[in-house]
């Protein structure tokens, strides 16, 4: 049988050490070691979580702060490894979990597209096919040879989602970032993730946004404590959760 | 297409280093000095001149290599054979005559073995001589080099130069490894990935590199400025206030500070690396290897301009240029692969511990006053250091770089092997640390 899942977690755990008082230094380890002062508190953020994602569906994580949710999208990109469990991930990652990430604030708008694309894994080459596109998306005509120190928030947001969505990745993590820019640029940026869909883009969101949750996703992973409280079509979950929330 | 040419390019390699390995050592000039020596009179007092062969740069194998000096005539307490060499129970044989017309005995003859690598000689003569042989033919199986003969203090330079035969041995293997690794399969995925962020390395080395440059005057200028001004203030205090027995001074400061400076750079760099890129490595993922490797690339583009400065003073102090000078890259390509070994160690401990910083700043000051930059490597030998040198990686490149550029030697296989041993320990330490440590990297930064 196919195996169409792109994106695989199997029993996931993910424990952070918390050193009650963070030792930084090596002074302060062998004093404390010395001492008998070094002890660790476990915190587990993600706790036995599973979920299949297919290739080419629209899945959001909902859930309380604090729930795990954008641990989970970190343990997907491969920032975080999980302490336990596997993950699976067959596809080229572009995350969005901050954005501006890998720019450098003193370099140029065009050079840090470059900077950029190179922190994701593209060559110059490829980034040049994509610089018009990025360039006319961003609406940022006039200043692609400014330091992007001189920039607003919301003009590098829109550089960075220009290039994250432009570079045509197989599956595109977004966090928590279509609040950003205004009115027309958050529309934009709506319209960008539903035309990545139909052409068989996987993406991961995350949201506190139902609405928005509702209007993209196909399915739902609702966490709480790090654990997984539900999975299923959009309309069930959101349902739940809202009534969960008026409660 | 471009496969085709990489393996076309590495065999053209592999066929150079071995016409170049087999070539070089057949020129045995020998011959010609013996003949020079015997038909003219020396007295110790004439010895001192720039080689009595080897002023062209010329090499040669050191069968036969004997050395004669007519003259003598008087009491020899000690002869010191300094210069660079390296053997496996090797000896030298001294003969002597007493009379004129006498010819040399064995009877008349001291001999002196070692079994060891270093760079002195010291023979307990006692001897009244008129005429002296030193014979450097019962060495087997490994070379001798040796660019010094002192008598009594009186300096005569040699330049008589062996060949490794396999000194381009390494050279071949790295090529072989490289050719296997291109097309063994387990390898390729790392591979791939490596290659998929070559161009996040070149970006962000050209960025260190606009950083470091955009708010000077003079730009790339001062990698270059920068050494020379160091060379002629090293120059100015040793020649005035600390005087070493060693020729062309400012030359061989300068070659020993370009790669140990390059070692520093890469390491002490490479150890803050992970901590600065915090902010990326928080938000994508990027194989966490790539900054340490990143900064060592970056120290060694500007140790290129540094080689600008070592020719530039290499001219001004007239040092005679080898053909061996265009392996410069090879110690380079060694205290790289160190350094990155290192910087990877120094990168993960640094992540956990960050007063790390302030101890390794004091870590290679202790380093550079035992590596033998600003004074002759004799100096540790003759103070009983010579167990601290010979652990010392640096001393290694050092001195294979000096060889190379300022001696027209090329290193012995041992010294190669040496290198290779010390670069391939320290990368496969390096990785295992950096492996076993790098997904708790994100917790602590």
């Amino acid at each position: 049988m196919e195996n169409d899942n792109i994106i695989e977690l199997r029993n996931v755990f993910m424990k952070f050490r918390m050193a009650s008082q963070r030792v930084e230094t090596l002074k302060e380890f062998v004093i404390r070691t010395l001492k008998r002062q070094l002890s660790f508190e476990d915190f587990v953020a993600v706790n036995d979580v599973s979920f299949d994602v297919k290739r080419g569906e629209v899945v959001g994580l909902i859930g309380l702060n604090g729930s795990g949710k954008s641990t989970t999208l970190k343990i997907i990109s491969g920032i975080l490894k999980p302490t336990s469990g596997e993950v699976v991930i067959k596809g080229k990652i572009s995350p969005l979990i901050e954005l501006g990430a890998g720019f450098d604030f003193d370099l140029t708008a065009r050079e840090n597209v470059f900077l950029n694309g190179a922190v994701l894994g593209y060559s110059k080459k490829e980034m040049l096919e994509k610089m018009d596109e990025i360039i006319d998306f961003s609406e940022l005509h006039d200043f692609m040879d400014t330091p992007i120190k001189n920039f607003s928030s919301g003009m590098v947001a829109r550089l960075a989602f220009a290039i994250a969505t432009q570079i045509d990745p197989e599956i595109l993590i977004v966090d928590e970032i279509l609040g950003v820019g205004d009115f027309l640029f958050q529309q934009k940026c709506e319209q960008r993730i539903n035309k990545m869909m139909s052409g068989g883009t996987t993406v991961v969101i995350v949201s506190h946004s139902i609405e928005q949750i509702e209007r993209l996703c196909d399915r739902v992973v609702w966490l709480d404590h790090g654990k997984v409280v539900m999975i299923g079509q959009t309309a069930d979950v959101c349902a739940q959760y809202r009534n969960m929330a008026s409660r | 297409m471009k496969k085709k040419i990489f393996v076309t390019v590495l065999l053209l390699f592999f066929v150079a280093s071995l016409v170049f390995s087999v070539y070089y050592p057949s020129r045995d000039n020998i011959s010609n000095i013996k003949n020079g020596l015997e038909n003219k009179k020396y007295s110790i007092d004439e010895l001192e001149f720039p080689g009595w062969y080897g002023e062209d740069g010329d090499y040669a194998s050191m069968e036969d290599a004997q050395i004669i000096i007519k003259d003598v005539n008087t009491y020899v307490s000690s002869i010191k054979l300094s210069g660079n060499y390296t053997g496996k129970n090797s000896h030298v044989q001294i003969f002597y005559t007493t009379k004129q017309g006498e010819p040399f005995t064995p009877e008349k003859s001291k001999i002196v073995s070692w079994y060891s690598t270093g760079s002195r000689i010291y023979i307990d003569a006692d001897i009244e001589a008129l005429s002296l042989r030193i014979d450097l033919t019962e060495q087997r199986d490994d070379e001798l080099s040796i660019s010094n003969i002192e008598l009594n203090d009186r300096t005569a330079v040699f330049s008589i130069n062996s060949v490794a035969k396999w000194c381009v041995l390494p050279t071949i293997l790295v090529g072989i490894v490289l050719f296997v690794a291109f097309y063994f399969r387990g390898i390729k995925p790392y591979l791939d990935k490596f290659k998929q962020y070559m161009p996040l390395v070149t970006n962000l080395v050209s960025r260190d590199l606009k950083v470091k440059y955009r708010r000077s005057v003079l730009g790339f200028l001062w990698s270059i400025l920068n050494p020379l001004l160091m060379a002629l203030v090293i120059h100015t205090v040793f020649s005035r206030l600390f005087r070493f027995d060693i020729q062309y001074f400012a030359t061989y400061y300068l070659v020993g500070s370009l790669i140990f400076n390059f070692v520093v750079e890469c390491t002490s760099n490479a150890l803050g690396s992970v901590i600065s890129a915090s902010a990326l490595i928080k938000k994508v993922y990027i194989p966490k290897y790539i900054f340490p490797f990143q900064k060592c690339v970056f120290a060694l583009v500007n140790m290129l301009f540094g080689c600008v400065a070592v020719i530039v003073v290499m001219l001004i102090q007239g040092v005679p240029f080898h053909a061996t000078m265009l392996l410069f890259f090879v110690p380079m390509c060694y205290a790289f692969v160190f350094a990155y070994g290192f910087g990877l160690v120094l990168a993960a401990a640094t992540v956990f511990f960050r007063d790390i910083q302030h101890l390794y700043s004091v870590f290679t000051a202790v380093w550079m006053y035992l590596t033998p930059i600003i004074y002759p490597e004799e100096m540790l030998l003759s103070n009983g250091l010579g167990i601290i040198m010979k652990l010392n990686p640096m001393y290694y490149y050092t001195h294979y770089l000096r060889s190379v550029v300022m001696y027209g030697t090329l290193p012995s296989l041992d010294e190669n092997i040496m290198c290779i041993v010390f670069a391939l320990v320290m990368l496969i330490v390096g990785n295992i640390v950096f492996k076993k440590t790098q997904d708790k990297f994100i917790l602590h930064i």
